[in-house]
């Protein structure tokens, strides 16, 4: 048998899942889409005594947009997330950093919660999530509360979620004013953990002029880090700020892929990009 | 569980993996094996519709589920098996069911991919041997219009 043992547990209510990962503690794992888990079970890297299956509750499953809030279940799948209407309408970047993790074939069994609880710090929905400013919504015995995307991520492959806590859906405020995005990342091959990944998100004046830029840039060494350029998107110094932001986390990657030199450079170029597409061209350049 | 339109037992061990289940306990040998880590695709099934590695699917999880594999008769997997053969797209053959498995489910989705849509989506499917042109072709190849019974 290649998986080491386990009890399975399908709970078929949040509060249930919670219940059996607070009584189970840190010897309890939730399976999500089950992407990185399963395999991590079949390298044995990790020995849960219990698993508690996620997938059989449906209150964690669904798109909704109401008060200027798009909310996303955590055990939505993430390619019913890439290929949702409203999403793409409402958050298109979200939209193409999902369309850009792994292939389908694992899109169709990865969600949402997953992603961002499993915190692969080069992860592209995570990376996108902190450039939108998202809201992670987390259920644990004490009931429930929002973290803030940047506050969830700790390190990589390591979120503040406390032993017994889930990941029950993510929150992105949607813009009031006209918003421009842009994401582009380098994997090589094409869907796998990205070495540099980039997101924008622009809000522009009525008379086109910068109100707020968002940047999250991310990589193999560290969490991913929110870069505000606001203030140098005019003067040309952005690409160069977020290349900056690049090389700390590069460095903590060391040894892992290429060289930090590669990601700063890496991520100036794809920062004009990722810019430009946000802002029609009128910042950055398409490369 | 059923497997390819047969209904079949589904009591499980929660530590086999769906890959090893069907190979295993219901004689689907197509399914591959590899990596076993969700990276290679040759495992590739469809669960319940779309496309699943199945080596990341507790079999415990696909209990009631409706599995299909690279093994199943109808007249596309038929006609994607014929163009694979005749386009050489068998080399050693051990990635062809992921292969048959993900055009199959390209195709279902897009009946008139184009060369770079074909490329995109078998992306995940890692071939050893035929340097993917071969397969590439042959999923050309199924959706052109027509009958196939020259592909032999």
């Amino acid at each position: 048998m290649k998986l080491p043992r386990f009890n399975y547990h399908r709970p078929s209510t949040v509060a249930q899942a919670v219940a059996l990962l607070a009584e189970r503690g840190p010897d309890a794992a939730a399976l999500a889409g089950g992407q990185s888990l399963v395999p991590s079970l079949a390298l044995r890297d990790r020995r849960p005594a219990e698993i508690v299956d996620l997938n059989g509750i449906e209150d964690l499953v669904g798109v909704e947009s109401s008060d200027g809030v798009l909310s996303i279940g955590a055990m939505t799948r993430q390619r019913v997330v890439e290929l949702d209407e409203t999403i793409a309408l409402l958050c298109p970047l979200l939209a193409a950093a999902v369309g850009r993790t792994g292939h389908v074939s694992v899109r169709n069994r990865g969600t949402i919660g997953g992603a961002i609880a499993h915190a692969n710090p080069a992860a592209e929905i995570p990376t996108a999530a902190l450039a939108l400013d998202a809201q992670v919504l987390v259920v644990g015995q004490g009931g429930e509360h929002a973290v803030p995307m940047g506050e969830l991520l700790s390190d990589p492959f390591t979120t503040t979620l406390r032993a017994g806590e889930l990941v029950t859906a993510l929150r992105i405020p949607l813009p009031t004013v006209h918003t421009g995005y842009g994401f582009r990342e380098v994997s090589h091959p094409v869907g796998s953990q990205p070495v540099v990944c980039v997101a924008a998100a622009v809000r522009l004046r009525r008379d086109g002029l910068v109100r707020n830029a968002r940047v999250a840039v991310s990589g193999r060494g560290a969490p991913p880090v929110l870069v505000d350029v606001t203030a140098s998107l005019t003067d040309g110094n952005a690409p160069d700020l977020i290349a900056g932001a690049m090389r700390f986390v590069a460095e903590a990657a060391e040894g892992h892929g290429p060289g930090p030199e590669y990601c700063r450079a890496a991520a100036r170029k794809l920062a004009r990009a990722a810019l430009a597409e946000a802002t029609g061209g009128r910042y950055g350049e398409e490369s | 569980m059923n497997v390819n339109g047969v209904p079949v037992g589904a009591g499980v061990d929660a530590r086999l993996t769906l890959a090893d289940q069907l190979r295993e306990r219901h004689g689907q040998s197509s399914v591959r094996t590899g990596c076993e880590q969700g990276v290679c695709g040759s495992c590739t099934v469809l669960l319940d519709g779309a496309t699943a590695r199945s080596c990341t699917v507790l079999a415990a999880q696909a209990a009631t589920a409706t599995v299909v594999t690279a093994q199943h008769t109808d007249p596309l997997f038929d006609r994607l098996r014929d163009v694979f053969w005749s386009e050489h797209a068998f080399q050693c053959g051990f990635c062809a069911s992921g292969f048959l498995v993900e055009s199959y489910a390209l195709i279902v989705e897009n009946p008139h991919p184009t060369e770079a849509d074909i490329r995109r989506r078998l992306a995940g499917n890692l071939c050893r041997c035929t340097g993917y042109e071969s397969i590439v072709r042959a999923v050309l190849r199924a959706c052109e219009p027509g009958d196939h019974d020259d592909a032999r």
